[in-house]
């Protein structure tokens, strides 16, 4: 995919003063590559092929610009489709636009406006995307405070630029019931709302059938779980990214991969050395993909957006608290030592030999207290390599620096 | 003790228990086990803990939540989540919330009755009412009260002599007011070390801990972790203030949201970065000072007559010296390394001055500019380059409208009218967009200094240099060379990347021609030529580029002197 999208960036670019031509550019590119995506999709049919369709398929909705809501990645985004909205994941519009290394043209701008450099990236490109003007407005946004409090002030910026109302969701950091009914009335106070922003009735039964499709694949995950932790499947690093925003952007269209999963019988016996990966990992083509390839010999067997939904079952009958739930069981949620419990149990379930953090520049949330996370995987026995560098921004980085770097980590492995 | 991170917490509890308090505080000493990238407070406030203190901690922030990762390890510590928003819902969640936080610390503290808590809330919420109508009339009166009643320490001016200042931002300490003091404003802490960030609407439930969560929940000015509710155009309409300085923490990314505020209001404003060390309160300084200046358009004449008027820019690199006479008619001028002794080496091209034109020292007007003005105590007047440049360029360009200047160590684009500064932006921080960039490039290319413009003109196929980082910038350049690009097409790209950086402050302060082009630098062909092209601009250098800050700082003194 990477080759591509710069070649195609590399088009836009030149186009970059004219809003309306990139707009219409994106569209056709998009489109077009969406149904690359699903054809091979349908064709392959494997797991990973349906998360790379929608993983784009989370995006491609800004393109298209009909009744879309962008969200960040922890949104509710379940009662959004009920109402008939397309999702579309903020952070995942940055990442579009760092694979075509664009990237710069929106930071700038975004920079030009007042944003300050120590802002994470995700953030910083998608104010400078809304203030490019390429795409058309959408509807609404809608954000959580979680995972970072970053998302309050960005999707308050975000609102204000396109003069539409923003969603605000407060989730406490502790699961306990004051908490989860807490936050169920919210949720139903956030589809009161949106009732009277659509004027349109919240259809209830289609809600109740989004989490039955929804529990339904990830009861089949769960399900192929321990085969996994036996016998990881192999794929790129940035099909690592696609599994995650297909997870929370797209839950309820997971049936295709999940059953793919199922069906998909690996040749038991691998030899490579398993890593676990934790936290994003670069949107741009860069030295990791190679390093983390298919042919590499080590194995990236999970990383841990793909299962942070683990604590929680969607309960069709009652959706409303169902989805608190989901907010709050979500082990990324409150301190560190809920995510250094789940991150361990990966690493241990999945048998990993070491563990790559990429502290994305900016992200104080999930870097902040590393150090002691650090310390939780070597009294485990397993080496940690906390990676610095930049998630969406390709030029806040160097390529061999990251080489040297993780070469040094694995020779340590092995 | 208890110590707390954030002033949402609720001070009656405290009150009520009769427990002293205190929040965590910069003790100047990092602690290294929390990552780099986080909030230089909460790195440089962890040491002021002590083990045996009790932590009240607010999920504030991703710093503050994660720097409690490391106390709980240590410390005894209640966590409180204050809701971001503050409707019914989150009312009665934060008064739950701290209904349990009361049983917790009359665990720790011994039993007090929830009457007396009543009857401190009740107390406190006069006392806020109080302090609300004493900070427009007495501030005398609002500190006394302020620092009664949590205790803390009054940060902010207590007299309005002078400009009205108004901090906004991340929370500051008395360094800040030192400074806006000592340039002729008072401050104003709208932040929430200071005491607008306690005024509350005025809660009346029966239910004390609703009360409670009620009025920390509606603060009138609320903390940016509440973005959607925050309006600071209030406190602006209360305050009038004539200008603003926007405090911001290195990585606390909350209050760079304000500047976009900011910029409606056309108040004239400044934004600082802060990492709580002294070179980030020299930078601070700079740009306050600047601020002020561009307010006070040469209020105050100078007295007496004077014959010669001198300016010396004290720079990082090289120390410049102009003389002008009565006439503003330029007699001498000239340029020294600073060396490691910049007091003595400007003291020495004084006294050169001294003696050769032999006029008293009373009937000699200096004016000090640049990084060490500060220390030229034998100067009559210190302004900023910012301000200098202003004047030195209008001095020989009067039409320019926006300056670009860039120095060795730092770069600035200023936007003028008349000489005046209207709005400025600068950068001390990193290396790209400023000289040493250059001087870098050039000494990994082989090529000397003065040569690389010239060369880069040179250039027969365009590439580019994505990195704005001059360490991975660097590494770049090596691959490039490597992979066999000429050397001009890389000095060429080495041009652009400043460029490019330069117009990204060039378009924050929405630069418009005429366009001067100053500092060392200016000599440079090749980037004037990049930056022309890639802000599509045309560019006048003025004479002497390198003596702009010195003619300056000599000219304000010829026109003191003049009116
Ligand atoms: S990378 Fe970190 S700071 Fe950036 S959006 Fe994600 S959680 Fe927030
Ligand atoms: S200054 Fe910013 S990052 Fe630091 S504690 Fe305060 S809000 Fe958090």
């Amino acid at each position: 995919m990477s080759k591509k999208s710069v070649g195609f960036g590399r088009i836009l670019r030149k186009y970059s003063h004219k809003p309306a031509t990139v707009r219409t550019l994106l569209r056709l590119g998009l489109s077009a590559e969406l149904t690359r995506r699903r054809i091979v999709a349908l064709s392959k049919n494997t797991f990973t092929s349906w998360t790379d369709y929608l993983a784009l398929d989370a995006v491609c909705g800004a393109v298209n610009g009909k009744k879309t809501a962008w969200v960040n990645m922890f949104f509710p985004v379940e009662i959004l489709f009920a109402f008939g909205l397309n999702c579309v994941s903020a952070e995942g519009l940055s990442g579009m636009f760092a694979s075509m290394f664009l990237e710069d043209l929106a930071i700038n701008k975004a920079e030009a406006f007042g944003i300050c450099r120590n802002l994470c990236t995700f953030h910083r490109t998608g104010i400078g995307i809304s203030l490019l003007n390429v795409l058309p407005k959408p509807l609404l946004v809608g954000t959580t405070n979680v995972l970072c409090d970053g998302n309050i002030p960005v999707f308050t910026t975000y609102s204000s630029l396109n003069s539409i109302p923003l969603y605000a969701i407060d989730v406490p950091r502790e699961d306990n019931p004051q908490n989860q009914s807490y936050l169920t009335k919210q949720l139903e106070k956030t589809i009161y709302s949106l009732e009277n922003q659509l004027k349109k009735r919240f259809n209830y039964s289609k809600f109740q059938q989004i989490l039955m499709m929804e529990k339904e694949s990830l009861d089949m995950l769960m399900e192929e779980y321990p085969k996994l932790c036996e016998n990881p499947i192999s794929m790129e690093l940035y099909q690592h990214v696609n599994v995650l925003y297909a997870l929370h952007l797209r839950p309820y269209q997971l049936l295709n991969a999940a059953k793919a999963l199922s069906e998909e019988r690996k040749p038991s016996k691998d030899d490579k050395t398993r890593l676990l990966w934790l936290h994003l990992a670069p949107y741009y083509d860069n030295d990791l993909y190679s390093i983390f390839g298919n042919n590499s010999r080590f194995l990236i067997a999970t990383s841990e957006f793909e299962w942070d939904w683990f604590y929680w079952k969607p309960d069709p009958q009652r959706p409303i608290e169902s989805l608190a739930q989901k907010l709050l069981r979500n082990p990324e949620v409150g301190d560190l030592s809920k995510r250094a419990a789940f991150v361990t149990k990966l690493a241990s379930d999945f048998k990993v030999q070491g563990v790559v953090h990429f502290s994305h520049w900016g992200c104080k949330q999930s870097s902040g207290s590393i150090f002691l996370l650090k310390e939780k995987f070597e009294q485990l026995g397993i080496p940690f390599l906390s990676l610095d560098g930049d998630a969406v921004d390709h030029t806040n980085q160097s390529s061999a620096q990251y080489r040297t770097r993780v070469e040094a980590f694995l020779e340590m492995i092995k | 003790m208890i110590v707390y991170n954030c002033p949402l917490v609720p001070f009656e509890f405290f009150k009520a228990l009769g427990i002293q308090s205190r929040r965590i505080e910069n003790t100047g000493c990092e602690f290294d086990r929390l990552s780099p990238n986080l909030c230089s407070l909460c790195r440089r406030s962890v040491a002021s803990i002590d083990k045996n203190d009790v932590l009240v901690w607010i999920d504030s922030c991703d710093s503050s939540r994660r720097t409690s990762d490391f106390l709980k390890l240590t410390n005894k510590i209640f966590e409180l989540h204050v809701p971001v928003t503050s409707d019914e819902e989150a009312v009665s969640r934060l008064s739950d919330d701290l209904k349990i936080l009361w049983r917790s610390l009359k665990a720790v503290f011994g039993n007090v009755s929830d009457e007396k808590l009543y009857e401190v809330h009740s107390d406190f919420q006069k006392q806020m009412a109080l302090l609300e109508k004493t900070l427009r009339e007495d501030l005398n009166e609002a500190k006394r009260l302020y620092e009664q009643i949590i205790s803390e320490k009054w940060v902010g001016s207590t007299q309005r002599r002078g400009k009205p200042i108004l901090i906004l931002g991340a929370p500051v300490e008395e360094n800040i007011v030192k400074i806006i003091e000592e340039s002729g404003g008072y401050a104003i802490n709208g932040t929430c070390s200071g005491p607008y960030s306690m005024i509350s609407q005025i809660p009346d439930r029966s239910n004390v801990f609703k009360n409670i969560a009620y009025r920390i929940l509606n603060k009138k000015l609320v903390c940016m972790r509440s973005a959607f509710k925050r309006d600071i155009s209030k406190l602006i309409d209360t305050t009038k203030p004539e200008a603003i300085v926007l405090h911001t923490i290195k990585f606390c990314d909350f209050y760079s949201f304000d500047e976009k505020e900011l910029r409606k209001t056309k108040i004239p404003f400044v934004v600082v970065e802060d990492d709580l060390t002294s070179l980030a309160n020299a930078q601070m300084k700079t740009r306050i000072e600047a601020l002020i200046e561009l307010l006070s358009h040469q209020e105050n004449g100078i007295p007496e007559r004077f014959e010669l008027f001198v300016g010396i820019d004290s720079g990082s690199t090289t120390t410049k010296i102009v003389v002008l006479d009565a006439q503003a008619k330029p007699l001498y001028k000239n340029t020294v390394k600073t060396g490691a002794y910049p007091v003595l080496t400007a003291k020495g091209l004084y006294e050169e001055v001294l003696a050769k034109f032999k006029v008293p020292r009373s009937k000699i007007y200096l004016v000090s500019t640049g990084y060490g003005r500060a220390s030229l105590d034998f100067a009559n007047e210190r302004v900023t380059e910012i301000t200098c440049h202003a004047k030195g360029v209008h001095f020989f360009l009067p039409k320019v409208k926006t300056i670009i200047d860039i120095g060795g160590q730092d770069s600035k684009v200023i936007r003028v009218e008349d000489g005046q500064v209207v709005e400025f932006a600068m950068n001390d921080k990193c290396a790209a967009g400023t000289g040493r960039f250059l001087e870098v490039m050039a000494n990994i290319l082989d090529t000397p200094l003065q040569k690389i413009g010239k060369l880069s003109l040179e250039h027969k196929n365009e590439v580019d240099i994505s990195s704005v980082c001059t360490v991975f910038a660097e590494s770049e350049v090596v691959s490039l060379r490597a992979s066999g690009h000429t050397r001009e097409d890389i000095l060429y790209a080495v041009h652009k990347a400043i460029a490019k950086r330069v117009g990204t402050m060039y378009e924050r302060i929405k630069g418009t021609q005429p366009v001067a082009l100053t500092g060392g630098v200016a000599l440079n062909e090749g980037l004037k030529v990049a930056l022309e092209r890639v802000l599509n601009i045309e560019i006048q250098i003025p004479p002497e580029p390198v003596l702009t800050g010195a003619f300056g700082a000599a000219v304000i003194g010829y026109w003191a002197n003049r009116q």
